[in-house]
């Protein structure tokens, strides 16, 4: 049906997916890290960046908050309908130390891989 | 697909891929919903961004979430209700103590003005000059705002209690934590600062009017204890 040309587009789209994926944990604990937040504007703070479907967020933030890295309460401050707001956890705060740390060391080290290559050329 | 369909759809990939707490999975997507249609979008706009309703159902699929949960809040449900029928003798003496504060009150307030407008309603009120009958009368006044004053804080923290309660019992059913709520109602400084003062003057009235009510009754009647004087109590 699909080119071959559609494919490895429609392949590329998908690896992209999962390399966002990958990172959104990372992305949402460190919003979290600057201000509680509630799901939406998470949703939206990511979608911002990454170009990912706003959907994406919600499942991550189950994750995060099934394993103890984030707590939801509600808000009634606002006025409106209570708001449900994610806050982070100590245990999460020390996942996002280490792992934002190893993040950092990763991409410098690919990224100079990359150089390199191209670099020989 | 508009947001019905796609609320749907998800909750039909949902249950098919077993995961539990359904309902509240909806219900982050229909906020979600909500807050972009506040910002103008349409329902379909909104679904495009969303993403696939399978793609996310599965996304959920790759966490652990225990569903003993159910067992548990069957148990604690069980406990919280003989919890709820042992207090709700102290609850209910609680709430009549505040319509008991309530009716003194009223009454109070009727006898002030009974006094001050010499309105003796089936002899109940003894003999007494006029002008005792106004001091006593303002006293009376005095004492009345200071008692609707405390049962209007009464009132508002008998329904504070029993919100903490019931937040409290929803918390334990509930896998969502609500915050807990304060001990203390909600009173706007302004008004609780006003109700203060006016509760202070209250007080000194009623003090002061019986006061000089005493005295005054002590002079006119010539008697320490004006009361056998004026033939009270026989």
């Amino acid at each position: 049906m699909y080119s071959s040309e559609r494919k490895t587009l429609i392949r590329g789209d998908i690896l992209n997916i999962q390399y966002k994926k990958g990172v959104m944990e990372l992305c949402v604990l460190s919003a979290l890290m600057q201000r509680d937040m509630y799901g939406y504007e998470l949703s939206i703070f990511i979608s911002k960046e990454m170009d990912i479907s706003d959907g994406t967020v919600y499942p991550i933030l189950r994750k995060l908050k099934s394993e103890g890295f984030v707590t939801t309460y509600l808000s009634e401050d606002s006025g409106g309908p209570p708001r449900k707001y994610y806050s982070i956890t100590t245990s999460g705060k020390q996942k996002f130390g280490n792992e934002s740390q190893q993040w950092l060391s990763f991409t410098m080290k690919i990224s100079k891989l990359i150089k390199g290559d191209s670099d020989h050329e | 697909m508009n947001k019905n369909e796609f609320i749907r759809e998800l909750r039909k990939q949902l249950e098919k891929e077993n995961i539990s707490d359904i309902d509240e999975i909806i219900n982050d997507f229909e906020e979600h919903f909500e807050f972009r249609m506040e910002e103008g979008k349409t329902e379909e706009e909104i679904v495009k961004k969303i993403g696939n309703p399978k793609d996310i159902a599965i996304d959920y699929t790759n966490q652990s979430m225990k569903k003993e949960k159910t067992k548990k809040s069957i148990a604690a449900a069980t406990g919280l209700v003989f919890l709820d029928i042992f207090l709700s003798p102290i609850s209910i003496f609680l709430w009549a103590s505040v319509i008991v504060i309530g009716v003194l009150s009223i009454t109070l307030l009727t006898l002030g003005f009974c006094l001050a407008l010499s309105i003796n309603i089936a002899n109940l009120i003894p003999n007494m000059p006029y002008v005792t009958s106004i001091l006593f009368g303002i006293s009376m006044f005095g004492l009345s705002i200071s008692s609707f004053i405390g049962t209007f804080y009464m009132f508002q923290y008998m329904k504070q209690w029993g919100k903490v309660f019931f937040r409290w019992q929803e918390n334990i059913l509930n896998k969502f934590v609500y915050p807990s709520l304060s001990m203390h109602p909600k009173i706007s400084k302004r008004i609780s600062s006003k109700l203060k003062l006016i509760n202070m003057i209250a007080i000194v009235i009623f003090i002061a009017f019986m006061m000089v009510g005493f005295i005054y009754s002590m002079i006119s009647s010539g008697s320490l204890g004006f009361w056998h004087a004026w033939g009270w109590f026989q």
